[in-house]
C-alpha cells in the first residue's frame, strides 16, 4: 500500500503542470488565496474541537499572508503525499503545511523564506534501555510517511529500519505498542508527547545527543511563479516587521502556549544544503 | 403442415444424427415419435424450430422452408416443451406465461396477465398461478410449461418426452392434458416411450432408429 | 471512548461542514452508495459483454477487468486524481474522483460476481426462452439478468461492505470522510489513537452491519413479492 503510494507519487512528479497565466494575477482576480494544509498536524493545522474549524500556526500564517495580499484566505485540506502534486496541478495556490525544505522537494516547488524552524529528534520509550543514537542501529523507528521526519531518519540513521504511518498519532502509537523502539519527530511535538506521557507507562525520553536534522519550513509556491513567490516573501517580511508574526508565534508556540518557546529564527532565505 | 424432406444432420465430430428423413405431419394430426435412446428423436424435433440446423434436405412448415422464416416468428408458430421442464425459475407460474405473451407476443401488460391466467386455468393450474416453479410438483410444472408453449396459439406443439422426468403418479395429469389438446385438434409431435400414450392419443407412430425414420404407420395398427 | 464520542460526534457525522466540505460518516455513505449504484449497471454491461458479446467485445471487456484488478485501489485513486486533469484539461474534485475511481474499480469486481451468476444459469433456461420466440434482448433482460442478480445478491451485499471500507482511501486525495474525521480527532487528542480507532472501527461495524441488514431485508422482500 505504502509502496504503491510512493510509486504513484514518484510517477506524478513527472506529470506536466497545468498551464496558467500568472498565479499572482489569478489570486488577485479571484480575490482568494487558497492554502493547502494537512489538517491533521497538532499545533500547526488541526480541528478546533469546539467549532470544527481548522486552526493552528500554519492557518494563522495563511490568513496573515492573504491579508497582506488583500484577498480572502481559504483552506484546502490535503494529504501529506498529495501536497506537492496538488500544488503542481494548480488545485490551490500555496502550501502552508509544515513543508520542511529538502533537495527533492525544492526540485518540485519553490520555497518562500523560512517561517518556522524545527529540529528533528528521536525519542524512545523510557523503559527501552536505549540511550544513544548508536544503539538504534538495527532497531525499528517510526515516522509519518512522506514527512521530513522520515527523510531525516533515512539520512541520519541508515542502519535503523524505518516504519512509516499515515499520521503522527499513529507513528507514536507504534512506539507505545512496542512495534518500534522510537519515533522521529520535530522537537516541539516530541516535547508535547513527553509532557503528555510523563509518569505514565508509555513515557518517552528524547535523545538530545544531537538533532537528526534542522528543518526549515517555508511556504511552497508552484515552480516559476516568481511574482507570487515574491509577494509571499514580502508578506512574510511585512508581518515580521509589524509584530504580527510574533503574535502568531506566541499564541501557538511562544509565551501564550504550553511550550513557552522564543522565536530563534528570522524570516530569511532557507540555507540550501 | 410439417414436412421433412430428405433431412440429414451430421455433428461437427462427424457422427451422423439424422439420415435422409422423409415424413409428413398433417394438420390436426398427432405423431408419436418412438425409438431407442440416442436414435435422433430430439434432434429431429429440434430441426423444426431450428434449435438444430439441418445440413441436408429441408423442413417445411405450411409450405415454407423453415430456414426462410424469421427465427422469432418461426418459434412463435412452433410450441416446444422440453423433457427437462425449464420454467423460468425466478418467475411465478402466471408470470412464466405472461412473459411470453408480452415479450414474444407483443401483448399489453394487462392483456398478457389475463390470457396467462386463462391458460393456467385451461391446464388446471389456476389455483397455483402465483407460485414459483420450485414450489410446484414436476407434473404441475410441466402443465405450466405446456400452457407457456401454447399461449401464443402455435400451429404445432412439439413435446420432447414430456412425462419421462415425472414420478409415475404425476404422469396422469399431463397425459390427460395432452389428450384434451389432441381432441381439440392441436397438431403435435410427441417423443414418448409410453406405448399406452402412443396408442391412446397418437394418430400415427414414427419409429426412429440410428437417425433414420424406419417405420411410419397408423397408431391403431401398431397396437394390433 | 464515550467522552471522545460526546466531544467529537459531529465531526464524525458530517466532518467540518459547514465550516468546510461535508465529510465524516455522511460522506462515506454518499460515496459508497453512489459509486455502487453507478457501478452496478456498468458491471452488468461488462458481464454481458463477456458472456454474450462477440469474441472481440468479450476480449476487450476481459482485458478491462484484468487490468483494473491488477492495480491496487490506492494507486488507482491517486492516479485518477492526478492524471485525469491532464487528460481532461481541468481538475476534478476529490469526491468526484473517488466516486469515479470506485465506479471503475467496483464495476470490474461486480462484473465478475454477475458473470458467475450468468454462467450458473442452466442452458435449459436459455434454450426454453429461445424456443418460445423471445429475442436476444428480452432473454437477457427478463430471463438471464434477473436470475443472475438474484443468485449473486449475497455477494453483492458483501461487496457493498467492502466499498464502504474502500472509501477510507479518499483522504489521500483530499476528500474528507469518516476515517479522515478520525485522523483529525487524533490530531487534537494526540495520544489516544487506539481509542479513536476503536471508535472508528465500531462506527464502520455498525454502518456495514446496518447496510447488510437493509440489503438483506430488501432481498427477502423482493423474494417474497415474487413468491406469491
Ligand atoms: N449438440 C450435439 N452435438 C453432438 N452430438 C449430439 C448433440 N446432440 C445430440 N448429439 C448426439 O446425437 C445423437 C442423437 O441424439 P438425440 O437426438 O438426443 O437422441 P434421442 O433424443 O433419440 O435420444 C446421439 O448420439 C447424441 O449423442
Ligand atoms: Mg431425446
Amino acid at each position: 500500500m505504502k509502496t504503491s503510494l510512493a510509486i504513484a507519487a514518484l510517477f506524478l512528479a513527472f506529470l506536466p503542470a497545468a498551464a496558467s497565466a500568472d498565479q499572482l494575477d489569478d489570486v488577485k482576480a479571484k480575490g482568494e488565496l487558497v492554502c493547502g494544509t494537512i489538517g491533521t498536524v497538532p499545533i500547526f493545522s488541526f480541528q478546533s474541537p469546539t467549532d470544527r474549524q481548522t486552526v493552528g500556526y500554519d492557518i494563522d500564517i495563511c490568513n496573515a499572508v492573504a491579508a497582506q495580499l488583500k484577498v480572502k484566505p481559504s483552506l484546502k485540506l490535503v494529504s501529506g503525499p498529495a501536497r506537492i502534486p496538488e500544488l503542481t496541478q494548480n488545485r490551490y495556490d500555496i502550501i502552508v503545511s509544515t513543508l520542511g525544505w529538502t533537495k527533492e522537494r525544492a526540485a518540485q516547488v519553490d520555497y518562500s523564506d523560512v517561517y518556522w524552524v524545527s529540529n528533528q529528534y528521536v525519542a524512545v520509550r523510557s523503559d527501552s534501555g536505549v540511550g544513544t543514537l548508536a544503539a538504534l542501529s538495527g532497531r525499528k523507528l517510526s515516522a509519518q510517511s512522506a514527512s521530513t521526519s522520515a527523510l531525516a531518519a533515512k539520512a541520519a540513521l541508515p542502519d535503523s529500519e524505518l516504519l512509516t504511518f499515515e499520521d503522527v498519532p499513529q507513528s507514536f502509537l507504534a512506539v507505545q505498542q512496542g512495534k518500534t523502539v522510537g519515533i522521529v519527530l520535530s522537537e516541539l511535538m516530541l516535547e508535547r508527547y513527553r509532557a503528555e506521557t510523563a509518569g505514565k507507562p508509555g513515557a518517552i525520553t528524547i535523545l538530545r545527543e544531537k538533532p537528526l536534522m534542522i528543518e526549515y519550513d517555508g511556504i511552497g509556491v508552484r515552480k516559476g511563479e516568481v511574482r507570487l513567490l515574491q509577494a509571499v516573501n514580502d508578506a512574510l517580511h511585512a508581518i515580521e516587521a509589524s509584530g504580527e508574526l510574533d503574535r502568531i508565534f506566541d499564541r501557538w508556540l511562544g509565551k501564550d502556549s504550553e511550550f513557552k518557546l522564543t522565536r530563534g529564527f528570522k524570516v530569511a532565505p532557507i540555507p540550501q544544503t | 403442415m410439417i414436412r421433412f424432406e430428405q433431412v440429414g444432420k451430421t455433428w461437427r465430430d462427424g457422427s451422423a444424427a439424422l439420415e435422409a428423413v422423409d415424413g409428413e405431419v398433417r394438420r390436426g394430426e398427432v405423431v408419436a415419435l418412438c425409438g431407442p435412446s440416442g436414435a435422433g428423436k430430439s434432434t429431429l424435433l429440434r430441426t423444426v424450430n431450428r434449435l438444430v440446423e439441418v445440413d441436408r434436405g429441408r423442413v417445411v412448415l405450411d409450405g415454407t422452408d423453415v430456414r426462410r422464416l424469421r427465427l422469432d416468428r418461426l418459434r412463435r408458430r412452433v410450441g416446444f416443451v422440453f423433457q427437462s421442464i425449464d420454467l423460468f425459475r425466478h418467475l411465478s407460474a402466471v408470470d412464466n406465461v405472461a412473459l411470453i405473451l408480452r415479450r414474444a407476443g407483443g401483448l399489453s401488460r394487462g392483456e398478457s396477465r389475463q390470457r396467462a391466467e386463462l391458460w393456467l386455468d385451461r391446464v388446471g393450474m389456476a389455483d397455483r398461478a402465483g407460485s414459483l416453479p420450485a414450489a410446484l410438483s414436476g407434473g404441475q410444472q410441466q402443465r405450466v410449461a405446456i400452457a407457456r408453449a401454447m399461449c401464443l396459439d402455435p400451429e404445432v406443439l412439439l413435446l420432447d418426452e414430456p412425462t419421462s422426468a415425472l414420478d409415475p403418479e404425476l404422469v396422469t395429469g399431463v397425459r390427460t392434458l395432452l389428450r384434451d389438446l389432441a381432441a381439440r385438434g392441436t397438431t403435435m409431435i410427441v417423443v414418448t416411450h409410453e406405448a399406452g400414450f402412443a396408442r391412446g392419443v397418437a394418430d400415427r407412430l414414427w419409429q426412429v432408429t440410428n437417425g433414420r425414420l424406419v417405420a411410419d404407420r397408423p397408431a391403431r395398427e401398431a397396437a394390433a | 471512548m464515550i467522552d471522545i464520542l460526546s466531544d467529537h460526534w459531529l465531526i464524525l457525522l458530517i466532518g467540518q461542514y459547514p465550516h468546510g466540505p461535508l465529510g465524516g460518516l455522511a460522506m462515506t455513505v454518499i460515496m459508497a452508495v453512489t459509486s455502487l449504484a453507478l457501478a452496478l449497471p456498468l458491471a452488468l454491461a461488462i458481464a454481458v459483454a463477456r458472456t454474450e458479446g462477440t469474441p472481440r467485445i468479450a476480449r476487450a471487456a476481459q482485458i478491462f477487468v484484468d487490468l483494473v484488478r491488477a492495480i491496487p485501489l490506492l494507486m488507482f485513486v491517486f492516479w485518477v486524481y492526478f492524471a485525469a486533469p491532464v487528460l481532461l484539461g481541468r481538475p476534478i474534485g476529490g469526491v468526484a474522483t473517488m466516486i469515479a475511481a470506485l465506479v471503475i474499480y467496483e464495476s470490474s469486481y461486480l462484473s465478475e460476481i454477475v458473470r458467475a451468476g450468468i454462467e450458473a444459469i442452466p442452458d435449459g433456461q436459455i434454450e426454453a426462452a429461445r424456443s418460445l420466440g423471445l429475442r436476444r434482448w428480452p432473454i437477457l433482460s427478463r430471463v438471464v439478468l434477473p436470475q443472475a442478480l438474484q443468485a449473486s445478491a449475497p455477494s453483492l451485499i458483501v461487496q457493498l461492505n467492502s466499498t464502504v471500507k474502500e472509501t477510507s482511501l479518499a483522504f489521500v486525495i483530499s476528500a474528507p470522510e469518516l476515517t479522515f474525521s478520525a485522523t483529525q480527532i487524533n490530531a487534537v487528542l494526540m495520544t489516544r489513537p487506539l481509542k479513536v480507532f476503536a471508535l472508528l472501527a465500531a462506527v464502520y461495524f455498525c454502518l456495514c452491519g446496518s447496510l447488510s441488514l437493509a440489503a438483506g431485508l430488501m432481498e427477502t422482500q423482493f423474494r417474497r413479492r415474487r413468491a406469491n
